[in-house]
């Protein structure tokens, strides 16, 4: 990292530990859901410690979404009924969604166009991962919501480089990742995976969100993730949801979709069923924040 | 009477046989016409097929109508303005053609 990028990654970070509970309790939570020795207890014994969290979780599963003939009143429950990883997306969702709220800065960045985006990008992470590795598919899911992590934190922590990065964007219609390279020195994908690590996130988000742009440079063990958000990426785009501050959809590797063995009528399949879901799940998910 | 995936549904398809959950017990009738939130809330409940009446071309066909021209106009122009960087590539225009399928069902791939 050079100096200037660790400037930047400064600047982003300062005054980050009063931000809202998300970075220690999801940091625990994101731990817990991948032991297998953690129980359904342990994880609503610390959801239930965040009292606005727990609350954000339980109409979640009480909303007609999931259609349960009964209330369903504490967390160890819905863990049972969902289970962990549904659970544990939950209450990321629901507090990446809080912190952000906060955020917004009119003209420059769209809070509303990030989390469309955000919310796309997860769920066409999960279609992808169900079919090329289904038993992953819930991490998909939180790396895809997370892919802009970066740039959200530089937008609303740093808005005087932000600008200068758009400005960059605009001049030379490039995308946002490339922009802020060459006017930061840091590019926004790296930011966010120094801001998964500094959260103390789970080595699986801070590799994908570093690499899923470039997936063939992940190490082996998290290629397939980011190789599946790399391409859920540019298929949210492709569909309209394009990321904050992008003119177009985000280019394509080609390597990963030969590996992943994507194809035409499975892409037209996984952007049918996304445009379908994408309403009634964004409307579920926008109800967490 | 045609077995269709539930994502293809459309609303106005009329049901061929009754909905049934996992216990046998009947979610709607035979002859109901789908809707919106009816499909939705099968895509829900876990349901992936129904049974409809009639011929599901015609009948998708007629769904396709329903967006007006100015509308396909506007996705047609916001389709190309934003794989107007991608143009020389073969991968990004399979993603293209992937939206435009999806978008706007007609055009095909």
């Amino acid at each position: 990292m050079t100096t200037r990028c660790q400037a930047v990654l400064q600047e982003v970070m300062r005054g980050a530990k009063e931000l809202p509970t998300l970075p220690h309790v999801i940091a625990k939570i994101l731990r817990m859901t991948t032991s297998a020795e953690s129980s359904a207890a342990d994880i609503s014994k610390l959801i239930a410690n965040d009292p606005a969290l727990s609350s954000r979780v339980l109409r979640l599963v009480n909303s007609a979404f999931y259609g349960f003939p009964r209330k369903v009143s504490n967390v160890t429950r819905a863990i049972v009924l969902l289970g962990f990883a549904k659970v544990r997306n939950l209450a990321v969702t629901a507090s990446v969604a809080q912190m952000f709220t906060g955020l917004e800065r009119p003209g420059e960045f769209s809070f509303r166009r990030y989390w469309e985006h955000a919310v796309a990008t997860a769920l066409a992470s999960e279609l992808i991962a169900k079919r090329v590795c289904p038993a992953r598919a819930d991490d998909a899911f939180v790396v895809g919501l997370l892919s802009e992590l970066g740039k959200a934190m530089l937008a609303g922590r740093a808005p005087d480089l932000y600008r200068k990065v758009l400005a960059e964007v605009n001049e030379l219609e490039i995308p946002v990742n490339q922009a802020a390279a060459q006017v930061l020195e840091c590019d926004v994908a790296s930011l966010g995976s120094e801001i998964a690590q500094y959260w103390n996130f789970p080595e699986l988000l801070v590799q994908c969100l570093k690499h899923y742009r470039a997936p063939q440079k992940a190490p082996p063990e998290y290629r397939e993730i980011a190789q599946c958000v790399h391409v859920a990426d540019t298929l949210a785009g492709s569909l309209g949801w394009l990321g904050a501050g992008e003119k177009f959809v985000a280019d394509v590797d080609g390597v990963a979709l030969m590996e992943l063995k994507v194809d035409e009528a499975g892409l037209t399949q996984d952007a049918n069923t996304l445009l379908k879901s994408y309403d009634t799940s964004a409307a579920v998910l926008q109800m967490a924040a | 009477m045609p077995k269709i995936a539930l994502i293809n549904a459309k609303p106005g398809m009329i049901l061929g046989q009754p909905v049934e959950d996992d216990l046998g017990r009947v979610v709607l009738g035979a002859g109901e016409a789908l809707t919106d939130d009816l499909i939705r809330l099968l895509l829900k409940r876990g349901h992936n097929e129904i049974q409809v009446r009639g011929d599901t071309r015609i009948m998708a066909a007629a769904s396709i109508a329903q967006i007006p021209e100015a509308r396909r106009r506007e996705i047609e122009n916001q389709l190309e303005a934003r794989f107007a960087r991608g143009e020389g590539d073969s991968n990004m225009q399979l993603f293209k053609r992937v939206a435009r399928a999806a978008l706007l069902p007609e055009a095909g791939p």
